[in-house]
């Protein structure tokens, strides 16, 4: 009995694992019948990654039980970034390792050790986010990059007509104002409106790579929550960060 | 499994900072010990002292200051460089996570989860426990794992807390609680009174770990204590010796004879056989054996018995001459890596002088002289393992002349050691049945000599069919003598000593010559002709070389300690130019003093 799964394009599965790297080195997937998931806490505990990939994603998906794999992800990304946007890749489970295969105009197989995560159960976060946000994830990663000039956290703040990001030190203050006529907000939606400081290390982490996986990302936060940074993945799944604020005590 | 939390020794940890008074402090320490469950009180032992475990376990809780500040980073969301900027005015980074803690906190997204719990205090089990796996991290990746398991423990403490985690980690808890006041607190906690205190510190002295003893005590009693014998693996507190500076005063000391034994410039070892298992201890009791593979390999062949514990002088020599080096070459042998390479070019000569156990027969109550001839027993001598040179001497003048040997020989001085019947091996004290004859100063020598080569001796190993040092004089024009200064091995290239044979081949004579004055019988002796560049450490007194004989001191002549060859052949000179006894007088007394360690 063995754990296969087919995906399309290598170079997305490339923007995935990357995704995961910023946050974690380790990594412990659960496959099932649905499809593959994966929630992980950085080591310093401040920020979570959710990766959920349902089976419909996947060229072909066979999974007769529930699995989890364990691999170190700089391992697993040193294969991928072997391959190409044409190219397929094919997981395989067995005899304790992962076998890789890229499938081009050669077939490439790599095989890595799996090792033993031991990974918590975690909950869902409680999250009612009172602003979410649609954006350009490029916007967005300009907005931390700019903020970064100044500070190592940066304000968000969403008020009734638009979002703002804003950080200020010693050396000086920037802001990026997100509103629906300058185009970059795609769909905005206040309940209440919030404010919350959040690391820009952690920020620019997350979005270096994940604004690869797509043009849009979904912002969402409520005042002195978490901040959820969701990206979809093309064909159904989604990578999701949530991020603790930061607060004075 | 019963609790003790942290913060209950922190706050015995504050009241310890403030008091100056020991019996203080050692009432303090009683409470905390009696508020301990049983199973906790090692681990309580160990924090009391900053440690984990006993140094000679080599557990390092050592992280660097600036990773621990990255912790106070994350934990407070600070910029480093605040962090820094805060360190640089209070210098305590326990301060600075109190003071930075106390104020900022980041979240964690697990506060976000769920139902929003009680804060869990800190137990002592959590602190030790983190901080052991810090101190295990290792290889790749592992200062990140140390930076974490840090930030999640500040995470948990008080501000308080911190401060002293802070403090612990960074080898800074600086309470000044000895190990005998943990020992008297011990003592009393556990029998009630200070009255068996003795009993309690000499299972201390053979079994060094206070954490154990602790745990012996709370689970056994006195009677448990009782039971602590030596083991082999565990170091024993080493005895220690008095100073004195004079031998007359040295003599009367140890009832007007003792054994004098040189006392090499090296690293006292002490070293544990269990078959082909061999540990090395430093004085202080760290695990040194890593560094000392040749040594381990000298044990492995030489001592001729299953299990033994015996001490002796790890002494670094020249690789080609065999010479002895100063005290700081055999230093960079203290490395972590490139041990192998440091073996080659600092070789170290192992010098034996006490044997403390042998075969299950504990021997440290038994008087010197047995314990030198039963060590004479097990050990089979060679070139790189040897038997400390000692004699039995009985005057004062005797003793003087036996320094003066050593000195010259490259020794720091001499132990004088009682050969009484009561001359046991005293565990972990310093008295008066060895002292230590050393000089205050020591002198340096700075400037080059020109000196004659009048005889050689053959050299062995690396060394072999080529000569191994030169036997070398200075001048005397009053009397038209070349009288010895040293025998100088060290300096020489590869190529320097494939010459040297034929370059020294057509002065070669079968008997000294007869202007030579020498007390060294040389293997070869040549008609002085040939003059070298000699630079020493200093110019010391001897009963070896004839140079200035009697004339500083009686029967003794003037030598150079640590002598090496330039590299440059004085071919310009001849050896009436060479440096004369005068010159070298005059440099004895115009040696610059520097205090000795």
């Amino acid at each position: 009995m063995s754990v296969k799964f087919v995906f399309g394009d290598a170079r997305e599965w490339r923007y995935i694992v990357q995704s995961l790297a910023a946050l974690i080195d380790e990594a412990c997937f659960t496959l099932s019948e649905e499809g593959l998931s994966l929630r992980a806490l950085d080591p310093s505990r401040i920020a979570m990654v959710d990766l959920e990939l349902p089976n419909t994603v996947f060229e072909e998906f066979e999974c007769p039980e529930e699995t989890k794999i364990g691999v170190d992800v700089e391992e697993l990304n040193k294969i991928l970034r072997r391959g190409k946007a044409d190219e397929r890749v094919e997981f395989e489970v067995s005899g304790g390792r992962l076998r890789v295969r890229i499938l081009g105009k050669a077939i490439r197989s790599f095989s890595i050790p799996l090792i033993d995560v031991v990974g918590e159960e975690l909950p869902r976060l409680r999250a009612e986010f009172n602003v979410k946000a649609r954006l350009l994830s490029d916007t967005l990663k300009d907005a931390v990059k700019d903020a970064e000039m100044v500070s190592d956290s940066v304000k968000f703040e969403g008020l009734e007509d638009y979002l703002r990001l804003y950080s200020s030190s010693d050396r000086g203050e920037v802001e990026t104002i997100f509103d629906r006529d300058s185009g970059a907000l795609i769909e905005y939606d206040v309940i209440e409106p919030s404010t919350a400081t959040y690391s820009i290390s952690y920020l620019s982490d997350m979005l270096k790579k994940a604004s690869s996986l797509s043009d849009v990302a979904m912002v969402e936060f409520s005042t002195d929550r978490p901040l959820a940074l969701t990206f979809e993945i093309a064909g159904g799944g989604k990578l999701a960060y949530y991020l603790a604020p930061r607060m004075e005590v | 499994m019963s609790e003790l939390y942290y913060e209950e020794l922190v706050k015995i940890l504050e009241k310890i900072e403030a008091t100056s008074s020991r019996l203080e402090m050692t009432a303090l320490l009683v409470d905390l010990l009696k508020k301990t469950p049983r199973d906790l009180i090692d681990k309580v032992i160990y924090l009391i002292q900053g440690k984990l475990a006993p140094d000679w376990m080599g557990i390092e809780l050592g992280i660097a200051e600036k990773l621990a500040m990255r912790s106070i980073a994350q934990v407070s969301g600070r910029p480093i460089s605040e962090i820094e900027k805060l360190y640089k005015r209070l210098g305590d980074l326990g301060l600075v996570a109190e003071e930075i803690l106390s104020k900022y906190r980041t979240t964690s997204i697990l506060d976000f989860f769920g139902t929003p719990t009680e804060k869990e205090k800190l137990t002592i089990d959590k602190v030790y426990g983190t901080l052991m796996k810090m101190a295990k991290a290792s290889g790749p990746g592992s200062q990140d794992t140390k930076i974490s398991l840090l930030a999640s423990l500040l995470r948990e403490a008080s501000s308080k807390e911190a401060k002293y985690i802070m403090r612990t980690i960074t080898g800074k808890l600086r309470l000044g609680i000895a190990d005998m006041t943990i020992l008297d607190a011990l003592t009393i906690t556990f029998t009630g009174a200070k009255t068996y205190r003795s009993i309690v510190e000499r299972a201390y002295n053979t079994y060094p770990d206070l954490g154990y003893i602790a745990k012996l005590m709370a689970e056994e009693g006195l009677e448990g204590i009782k039971k602590v014998r030596i083991t082999i693996g565990i170091p024993i507190l080493p005895m220690l010796a008095e100073r004195l500076t004079s031998p007359t005063e040295i003599l009367e000391k140890l009832g007007g004879t003792c054994l004098a034994e040189y006392k090499y410039d090296g690293e006292r070892m002490q070293i544990h056989k269990l078959g082909d298992k061999i540990t090395i201890f430093s004085r202080r009791l760290e695990n040194i054996t890593h560094h000392y593979p040749d040594v381990i390999e000298l044990i492995r062949e030489g001592v001729k018995c299953r299990e033994a514990i015996v001490e002796g002088e790890g002494v670094a020599i020249d690789p080609i001459s065999g010479e002895m080096l100063p005290f700081q070459e055999l230093m960079h042998r203290r490395r972590k890596y490139d041990i192998e390479k440091m073996v080659e070019k600092y070789p170290v000569c192992l010098y034996l002088f006490d044997c403390l156990y042998v075969d299950g027969e504990e021997l440290i109550d038994r008087p010197l002289i047995e314990r030198r001839r039963r060590l004479e027993e097990i050990v089979e001598i060679s070139d790189r393992l040897k038997i400390a040179t000692g004699e039995i001497v009985n005057d004062a003048k005797a003793l003087e002349v036996f320094f003066e040997r050593a000195v010259s020989e490259g020794c720091e001085g001499i132990m004088c050691k009682s050969i009484k019947g009561e001359s046991i091996y005293q565990m972990g004290a310093r008295g008066w049945l060895w002292i230590k004859f050393k000089r205050d100063y020591r002198y340096e020598m700075s400037d080059t000599v020109d000196l004659v080569v009048v005889g050689a001796f053959y050299g062995t190993g690396r060394r072999a069919g080529t000569y191994g040092a030169l036997l070398v004089a200075a001048y005397d024009p009053e009397e038209d003598m070349f009288r010895t200064v040293c025998k100088v091995g060290s300096g020489f290239t590869d190529e320097d000593l494939a010459k040297l044979p034929e370059m020294l081949k057509p002065y070669e004579i079968p008997h000294k010559h007869p202007r030579v004055d020498s007390k060294m019988e040389a293997d070869v002796w040549f008609t002085p002709s040939l003059v070298i560049e000699v630079i020493g450490a200093e110019i010391t007194l001897s009963p070896l070389h004839t140079c200035a004989w009697s004339v500083i001191r009686e029967n003794a002549g003037l030598a150079i300690r640590f002598p090496r060859f330039t590299g440059r052949y004085r071919f310009d000179k001849s050896p009436e130019q060479a440096t004369t006894i005068k010159e070298i007088i005059e440099m004895y007394k115009l040696q610059k003093k520097t205090p000795t360690r």
